[in-house]
């Protein structure tokens, strides 16, 4: 009944984080491309990620 | 023609609606929620869920076959619950069990590649002690670098009530019925100190750094969901954020408390005649018709809604003790009772609606119609502590419920001098026998009444005058 949420940035980081040792590594390589202003290599996409997406 | 009309609660997801019509449910879809839905609906995990009853029973049907049109391009029933409750009207135990289908749901979903959009406990229902995932419109196929969109309304809506009952003893429902949409983490970082003696798990990440980081990105306008993808955010790590909730969650507990009422019948306040004729006297009156519907309020241990649950269909035990009903529901859902529904509700306050319009969750007098109420060893205790005439009590059920069983105890019966033991002389001496006798017969007629062997207590059938 709540859907269509923004996840919210802050949000969004802690609940990589609360995932121990397998979100510190996430965590991490976004802050080092925080700092550094280096953009992060573009992974794929799935092919159907662009059209329909309820999250904007 | 369609006898459909949508769910009051129902707007708040733009891609779906429920309406409510024809002695069923109807989850109708727009045509990007169809695509969320027609991508995920097969999965093993949606189907497991569905076969274990924690969804919601759902049958695709086209929206012309339940007289709905343009937009839904397609649509789900579903069976009526026999009764909605709202999270402010659960228990510890119940927000905790619901907190964990939550949990286990979204985590047994996501091995599957599909995500949840919410995590919101007006999403559970309990079917008696039995807790149910509702939302069928909440699926839909996870995209790579998806974060987990709920993880704050789970902290807001799940996690912290929790933590505030069992961290620090604080009842949490009232916050959830000031707020639907729950506590913020800045002010469960405020309301929740460090505690050395007694560490409480979740504090600093879920708490804390929720808190600070919100603050900190509240003005963010960048696209960090592109960027988590890009930094390897994948189902594992959502996978492992639920476990480590799943264990969080799992280990707050509400300790050994004891309430105003908890020891009640243990207490001996009624001699077992009395107690033994007061049964007889129900199981008579809910027997005498057939009963879809009967509430008691003011339940307790819930020895008379057992009684009602042998004569009807379905029972609404309410008592305005939270953690009394939590004894209740622990006891039910031993039992696997589905036909019981224990909740918290203070009579003398819940009236209203919440949310948007004060509509969006209605009163509880809004959401049922007993066929038969149970008022036993309750009046006297919304008449004297809470100062609610004798009068109106009696208009509210005259309202309610075409048929009544009510117990008056007389001035002189022992609980209602205690009552009385702080009061001001004089200021209930319109609370006697006579009195409720008059009162009650303008507004019903007696089937029958008894007075138990006490000689303090007089109970009553009674039903409407049209």
């Amino acid at each position: 009944m709540f859907s269509y949420l923004d996840a919210g940035t802050g949000s969004m980081l802690v609940s990589i984080l609360g995932g121990g040792l397998a979100g510190i590594g996430v965590f991490w390589k976004m802050m080092r491309a925080k700092v550094t202003g280096k953009p992060m290599p573009m992974s794929d996409v799935d092919e159907d990620d662009a059209d329909d997406s309820s999250h904007n | 023609m369609s006898q459909l009309h949508q769910d009051s609660g129902s707007f708040r997801d733009p891609l779906s609606r429920v309406f409510v019509g024809n002695g069923e449910v109807v989850r109708a879809f727009t045509a990007i929620g169809a695509k969320d839905i027609e991508k995920v609906w097969k999965k093993a995990s949606i189907q497991n869920a569905l076969a274990s009853g924690e969804l919601i029973e759902s049958n695709l049907v086209s929206p012309a076959s339940v007289g709905l049109n343009d937009p839904w391009v397609t649509a789900m029933t579903h069976p009526l619950i026999p009764f909605i409750s709202y999270p402010y009207e659960w228990t510890f135990s119940m927000l905790k069990d619901a907190a964990q289908l939550q949990l286990k749901l979204t985590r047994e979903t996501l091995a599957d590649g599909i995500g949840l959009k919410d995590a919101t406990p007006y999403n559970v229902q309990f079917i008696g002690s039995r807790p149910q995932f509702i939302d069928a419109g909440s699926f839909e196929k996870r995209r790579k670098g998806d974060p987990w969109y709920g993880y704050r309304q789970f902290c807001e809506m799940y996690l912290y009530p929790l933590m505030m009952q069992g961290y620090l003893g604080v009842g949490f429902q009232q916050f959830l019925r000031g707020s639907v949409n729950g506590i913020s983490p800045d002010t469960m970082r405020k309301l929740l100190p460090a505690s050395i003696r007694r560490p409480r798990k979740g504090r600093l990440t879920h708490v804390v750094l929720h808190a600070a980081a919100q603050n900190r990105f509240a003005d963010s306008d960048k696209n960090m969901k592109s960027d988590a993808a890009n930094a390897g955010m994948n189902a594992q790590v959502l996978d492992a954020t639920l476990r480590k909730l799943q264990g969080i969650v799992k280990k707050i507990s509400l300790g050994d408390k004891k309430s105003t009422w908890s020891e009640y019948s243990e207490r001996g306040h009624y001699i077992e005649s009395s107690l033994d004729e007061k049964q007889k006297f129900v199981r008579d009156a809910v027997a005498s018709a057939p009963r879809k519907q009967v509430w008691d309020i003011g339940c307790n241990d819930g020895v008379f809604s057992r009684i009602a649950a042998a004569h009807s269909d379905y029972v609404v035990a309410m008592d305005a003790d939270p953690l009394v009903v939590d004894r209740l529901y622990n006891t039910l859902k031993a039992e696997k009772n589905e036909q019981i529904l224990p909740l918290y509700v203070d009579l003398t306050d819940s009236g209203g609606g919440v949310g948007w319009r004060g509509q969006e969750r209605p009163g509880v007098f809004d959401r049922g119609r007993p066929d038969i109420v149970m008022a036993l060893a309750v009046i006297h205790h919304m008449a004297i502590t809470f100062h609610v005439p004798l009068a109106s009590q009696l208009d509210m059920f005259r309202d309610l419920t075409p048929e009544l069983i009510i117990e008056m105890p007389h001035a002189d019966d022992p609980m209602v001098r205690k009552l009385l033991t702080n009061k001001r002389d004089g200021i209930h001496d319109d609370f006697t026998l006579e009195e409720f006798e008059r009162l009650l017969n303008e507004r019903f007629t007696v089937k029958s009444k008894m007075l138990l062997s006490s000689g303090t207590r007089t109970i009553f059938h009674v039903v409407r005058k049209p």
